[in-house]
């Protein structure tokens, strides 16, 4: 028997591609590339239902991004890693912030003040070293829902942490209370800001209001937000 | 950006279906996150788009795919128009985030000492773990002139403390 599939034939044959027929006449009587083939077609599929992918396809094919099952949304957290290509002294010099506010900065409004901050082993943090394993915090000063967004000030992107969707979850009750799963810290600098409001919001207004908080300018009445800096060391 | 001359809607959208997640995965592995990642699908089909007269006159179109793949994440990296994130979500899926790391250890080191044709080379075989006459493919080069430039590819390799 010839030699399994590489990656390449495996893609190829995943995806119907044209391939080649020493690779199919393998394919034909080989269970575990028949295996491989199958996952990787499974994995192909998961990947598109993707919201990544939706907005992917709406951007190049101008379609209306199609509404995805909310399982599906929550199963593609989104994953931000800094390239360690780069050296790493410049992907932490690069983008500085100033030191971080020890005490979760511009919560605002009135009912209390909104909070954000990061727990490192339990206590808030504004440094960590990379590869240590943080959470995020809130404060929700009685509102009932959150959405945790990661704010990278290098390229001013803004991206959904808890839910990963960016719609907006139950904030837990508490002065200063984790959400979502544990974050790996990475080389760069981030700020983690977090909107909170009483009743169900669109994402678009969600992230208008994260925006907005980031930008320093006034935040729709329905909604409160809070943020904080995280300063990463090296390792 | 659904311009594209001689290509009708079904038909962009069968290239889409088809090569997205096999663009997404090589590049999420090169790249190292997930917005950089997406940043070279969409380039990659930028180019597809432009140039599918001769992406259709592959007869291995995913030969295509993947060179054109390393040579957009190569370029967004050497650009530096990668994105400084600081905290990410503990992997849910641990296989491509592995991947990835090793990948990325493995690029830095080979930055350093080979050139782009080199590492392009590297790449494939080492990253993408394909075989020498598929990377003669995916570079239209013959098997002789491949042979040639991995075994130079590995002498320099020992030279350096070996490849995988
Ligand atoms: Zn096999």
């Amino acid at each position: 028997m010839s030699e399994h599939l590489s990656s390449l034939a495996l893609d190829e044959a995943a995806t119907g591609a044209p391939f080649e027929a020493a690779d199919r006449d393998h394919l034909a009587g080989c269970a575990q590339c028949q295996t491989a083939v199958q996952e990787r077609q499974a994995l192909n599929a998961r990947l598109l239902a993707t919201p990544q992918a939706q907005a992917m396809r709406a951007r190049l094919l101008g379609r209306p991004v199609q509404q995805q099952p909310a399982a599906v949304a929550r199963a593609t957290l989104v994953r931000r890693v800094v390239l360690t290509a780069l050296p790493l002294a410049a992907a932490i010099g690069l983008f500085f912030t100033a030191g971080f506010q020890a005490r979760p900065d511009d919560g605002d409004r009135i009912k209390g003040s909104v909070s954000v901050g990061v727990l490192l082993d339990g206590r808030l943090t504004g440094r960590a070293k990379v590869g240590a394993k943080v959470t995020v915090a809130v404060g929700a000063a009685g509102h009932g829902l959150v959405s945790v967004f990661a704010f990278d000030p290098a390229s001013s992107s803004l991206e959904p942490l808890f839910p990963s969707d960016g719609s907006l979850t139950a904030a837990p009750k508490g002065a200063s209370a984790p959400v979502g799963a544990p974050l790996e810290v990475t080389p760069g600098t981030t700020r983690v800001v977090a909107v909170f409001a009483d009743s169900p919001a669109a994402p678009e207004a969600i992230r208008a209001a994260a925006l907005a908080h980031v930008r320093g300018q006034p935040l729709p009445p329905t909604f409160w937000a809070a943020s904080a800096s995280l300063e990463v060391e090296p390792k | 950006m659904a311009e594209a001359p001689g290509l009708d809607k079904p038909a962009l959208e069968a290239l889409f279906t088809r090569y997205t997640p096999v663009i997404y995965r090589r590049a999420r592995v090169l790249m190292g996150n997930d917005a950089d990642a997406w940043d070279a699908v969409q380039e990659v089909f930028e180019r597809m788009w432009h140039h599918h007269e001769g992406f259709r006159g592959e007869a291995r179109p995913m030969t295509w795919v993947y060179r054109i793949t390393t040579n957009v994440c190569f370029n967004l990296l050497r650009g530096k128009k990668v994105r400084q994130a600081a905290l990410r979500p503990v992997a849910d899926e641990p296989t491509i985030d592995a991947a990835s790391a090793e990948a990325r250890e493995l690029l830095s080191k080979w930055a350093a000492h080979l050139d782009e044709r080199e590492q392009t080379v590297a790449t494939l075989l080492y990253i993408d773990g394909l075989t020498q006459e598929e990377v003669a493919d995916v570079l239209g080069l013959s098997r002789k002139t491949i042979g040639r430039e991995v075994d130079a590819l590995r002498k320099k390799a020992e030279a350096l403390g070996g490849l995988p």
